[in-house]
């Protein structure tokens, strides 16, 4: 679009600008302002102190519940990304373009449901007597503990992102030229070699956005680690759910909430540079 | 054929309900450079990917040094193809590019790159060894994509249509140097090209296909002085065809009468029958023009228009009784000697060794 359109069509970027200015920008701002405000009786009192600051972040348990999200986060993304792989690979490579197309829009099928309820319908596979555990029974294996555990916040994460992340693959790895894969096959490059040489490094701003997606997902949801997880030991979003619930700590809570912010701009650009950076 | 490096035998690829590659045979000869070539949708890039194994054909086989290569995944074989699109691998620096295929064969890094280097020397790319290949010009990467096929000395080159995405002027450049590289090396290359002027300056066979079938295999000279068929001589085009019915029939000639008069062809290999009818072709470039014959076979027509192709020029002529235009071809300096205007009148005349049967025609009155 050269300037002149776009200097006559501005006013078609305006509902956009406005919303991401009264939804996202100032609220923003107005969570960043909070976060010096102070408490009393209950009441949120406009104020400019560090306290919530220092508060938060002298206290060892808000960075043990911080390294605990990132983990699981990191977990999530790297079990989601290797989950989706082999579906994109095969959805990418092997079936007619039509078929692709189909499947594609067979993965927007599972976001009808509300994600609480699929979270929920998980309790009923994971429970100490769930379907999971009696299958074990009937194959003589004892009982594993895994809702209330770190697998069941992992098994939440990956229901949340997994048809977002092989989506994201798929479409970043259809757009592989053959010549490429047939050019490596031609230099006696065998499947498996090809998939490393060839497809792997040509797959990977895909593979690190998909990944960087369910990073994303799983870093700010609550859901997953409240209701499989147990809570505890708690994620960030427990925290902040846990700092309003007591005293309505507002201030305290936005200060979580800062931090969260921060971490995935950083681990953006981070997987952004990883993704596109020229490789030497 | 006994020295047939790569056979080709039988084969046809079907895709569907299209036929691509229909029933064809013809050996290929170590050491030579053999040409493709045809129209776009002839089949001859499918040929070429039926020997890489890209496709397996769906009948007939290929045999390699009289191995059959059927049911041989395309990483088994080494029949490196340059393609068009030159696929180089954009992740991969100049060198690790040209040395991909030693790497798969487990070659270790220092002899990899010592070969690989040796090769861009050799192509003059010995200074982008480590530049990326995006930043390298069209020829500049045609010449990685010939050495990253080439590194692994094989014995056969495949190559479909390099050239094209290149400029006339570096075209030219690049033909001298696969022409070159080919003697040097003595590896058989097989081409595939649409264009004629690719095929005839490099190629000692030229193969011609049209529709899944090959029409013609000979040198490019005997391609161009004795098409085998209609299609041939309408696909290089430096001929006009004209039809009649065979009159008489000598040792060295044969008399065919046609829509503007009787002439003189000479018989070639062919076998005619008197009252068969007869398709002919008369040599654009051994067509005399002037305002008296000069040659015994000779028409009046009127000139049309004329077409430059660098030093020679191309006239078109109306001949009564006849549909297509008669093409003559005469040197650039001959023709502005003669002066011509659009529609003047001119008589055309040849010798009857300018005249030719098909050479895989039988003109008798059956068929």
């Amino acid at each position: 679009m050269s300037s002149n359109t776009l200097r006559r069509r501005w006013p078609l970027l305006l509902p956009p600008l406005l919303w991401q200015l009264a939804f996202f920008l100032l609220p923003l701002l107005f969570l960043f302002v909070i976060s010096f405000w102070s408490i009393s009786n209950f009441r949120l009192q406009p104020d400019l102190t560090l306290k919530n600051w220092d508060f938060m972040l002298s206290r060892s348990a808000f960075w043990s519940a911080y390294g605990h999200t990132w983990v699981l986060a990191l977990g999530a993304a790297i079990v989601t990304t290797c989950c989706s792989f082999p579906a994109a690979c095969s959805l990418a490579f092997t079936v007619p373009e039509r078929t692709r197309k189909l499947a594609l829009m067979f993965l927007v099928v599972p976001f009808f449901t509300s994600y609480l309820v699929r979270v929920y319908s998980w309790q009923a596979f994971l429970s100490d007597n769930g379907i999971v555990n009696a299958l074990f029974g009937v194959l003589g294996i004892d009982p594993l503990p895994m809702l209330n555990t770190n697998f069941g916040s992992l098994v939440g994460y990956v229901t949340l992102s997994l048809p977002l992340v092989t989506l994201v693959q798929t479409m970043g790895l259809a757009q592989i030229d053959r010549s490429l894969i047939e050019a490596a096959q031609n230099l006696r490059a065998g499947p498996v070699r090809t998939l490393f040489n060839v497809i792997i490094p040509l797959g990977k701003p895909s593979l690190v956005v998909g990944a960087l997606f369910a990073f994303i997902l799983a870093f700010g949801d609550f859901v997953a680690p409240t209701y499989l997880g147990g809570g505890a030991p708690p994620t960030l979003s427990n925290l902040i759910i846990d700092t309003t619930k007591s005293g309505q700590q507002w201030p305290r809570a936005a200060v979580v909430a800062i931090v969260m912010i921060l971490t995935l701009v950083a681990t953006s650009l981070v997987a952004v540079r990883l993704a596109y950076g020229r490789r030497k | 054929m006994t020295e047939a490096l790569v056979e080709i035998d039988g084969v046809s690829k079907r895709f569907g309900d299209y036929t691509a590659v229909t029933e064809t045979s013809f050996g290929i000869r170590e050491g030579e450079f053999l040409a493709i070539m045809g129209s776009s949708g002839c089949g001859k890039t499918t040929m070429l990917r039926m020997l890489a194994g890209l496709e397996e054909p769906s009948t007939g086989e290929i045999r390699l040094e009289g191995r059959s290569q059927k049911g041989l995944p395309p990483w088994r074989r080494e029949l490196p193809l340059v393609w068009q699109s030159l696929a180089l691998f954009p992740f991969l620096s100049v060198l690790d590019n040209v040395g991909f295929g030693l790497k798969m064969r487990g070659v270790n890094k220092a002899e990899r790159e010592r070969r690989s280097l040796a090769w861009l020397q050799k192509l003059e790319l010995g200074e982008f060894a480590s530049s990326n290949v995006m930043q390298l010009s069209g020829g500049q990467r045609q010449r990685v994509a010939l050495a990253r096929a080439l590194v692994t000395e094989p014995k056969v080159l495949l190559l479909d249509e390099p050239l094209s995405a290149l400029d006339a002027h570096l075209s030219v450049r690049m033909q001298a140097l696969l022409r070159s590289l080919q003697r040097e090396l003595g590896i058989t290359f097989v081409y595939v090209t649409h264009s004629q002027t690719e095929a005839f300056s490099m190629a000692d066979r030229v193969v011609i296909m049209s529709r899944g079938k090959v029409e013609q295999i000979a040198s490019p000279q005997s391609v161009y002085r004795h098409p085998a068929n209609r299609f041939v001589a309408e696909f290089i085009g430096n001929v006009t065809i004209l039809r009649g019915s065979v009159a008489e029939v000598g040792d060295q000639s044969i008399r065919v009468n046609t829509a503007t008069g009787s002439m003189t062809v000479s018989r070639g290999g062919c076998a005619a029958s008197h009252g068969a009818p007869a398709d002919f072709y008369i040599n654009a470039d051994q067509i005399a023009i002037g305002s008296a014959p000069q040659h015994e076979n000779h028409v009046t027509a009127r000139f049309l228009s004329h077409k430059f192709i660098g030093n020679m020029v191309t006239l078109f002529l109306e001949v009564p009784g006849i549909e297509d235009d008669l093409k003559v071809i005469l040197p650039e300096r001959t023709y502005d000697c003669l002066g011509l205007q659009p529609g003047d009148s001119v008589v055309a005349s040849w010798p009857s060794a300018a005249a030719h049967c098909f050479s895989g025609a039988k003109l008798s009155a059956g068929a």
